[in-house]
């Protein structure tokens, strides 16, 4: 299977990085997928994008016993390779 | 919807709204981050998911854009990351409503009144104030103080 990418001239030179979510149906009325998955892909479409920007760590979160259906106070630490000048904004697509 | 937002770096702070989109945040960004420089986001009342299960943070997809967003300054990639892996579980623990029972109620009329608990029928461990709030639905009174202590 193939996913296009988009072309610069539509994607603005932007880095398009999102999930893929691909499921399987026995059939087209079928309720439930049998078999499902949900793609990273890397593209590579980022010659453009000279920062590189990493989330380091969470500081101060238990990886262990964190609570669903609640809240907590999250610190994510990161750093970025450019300056991130006043003005910017700071996209967070948070995972699943 | 809005979130509040810290941002931290150096002896800076700055505090802001952030913006939400389903699982984007989009957080302006009130004075110059200079580069290498390590930066803190900090959320702190981020829900967590609904159900049980384990979230890979690294998974995180984070890019910067100036103020006009139509192009990016930085992005991050997956393998770039070393955000921990988080484990949800769920709590044992919760308030009942109706002693988890359905509620059935007729069409332009009250229900019976619903009994607010806890889940193991034990004394709160401290004040708790609800908020009632479902769409189509009134609550008589909208907001209920269960002090602590009371069963």
């Amino acid at each position: 299977m193939g996913v296009a990418t988009p072309r610069s001239i539509y994607a603005n030179n932007a880095y398009p990085q999102r999930y893929i979510f691909v499921g399987v149906l026995t059939s087209a009325s079928s309720t439930r997928y049998v078999e499902r998955a949900l793609l990273l892909p890397e593209q590579n479409i980022q010659s453009t994008v000279v920062g590189v920007v990493k989330v380091q760590d969470m500081l101060g979160v238990s990886t262990g016993g964190l609570y669903s259906f609640s809240s907590i106070y999250a610190q994510f630490q990161l750093i970025c390779n450019v300056d991130i000048t006043s003005g910017s904004h700071l996209f967070m697509d948070l995972p699943v | 919807m809005a979130i509040n937002a810290i941002i931290l770096f150096g002896t800076t702070t700055l505090s802001t709204n952030a913006n939400v989109l389903n699982r984007k945040v989009q957080i302006t960004i009130s004075s110059t981050i200079p580069a290498d420089t390590q930066f803190q986001v900090q959320f702190p009342n981020l829900p967590t998911p609904m159900s049980p299960c384990t979230t890979e943070m690294s998974t995180m997809i984070v890019t910067v854009t100036p103020a006009d967003r139509l192009s990016l300054t930085a992005a991050s990639g997956i393998q770039g990351n070393s955000a921990p892996q988080l484990n949800f579980v769920a709590n044992s623990l919760y308030i009942s409503f109706n002693h988890d029972h359905p509620i059935t109620i007729t069409a332009g009329t009250y229900s019976q009144a619903i009994p607010i608990t806890t889940n193991t029928g034990d004394a709160f461990l401290s004040n708790t104030n609800i908020q009632l709030q479902s769409t189509g639905f009134l609550f008589e009174p909208s907001t209920v103080f269960l002090p602590i202590g009371q069963k």
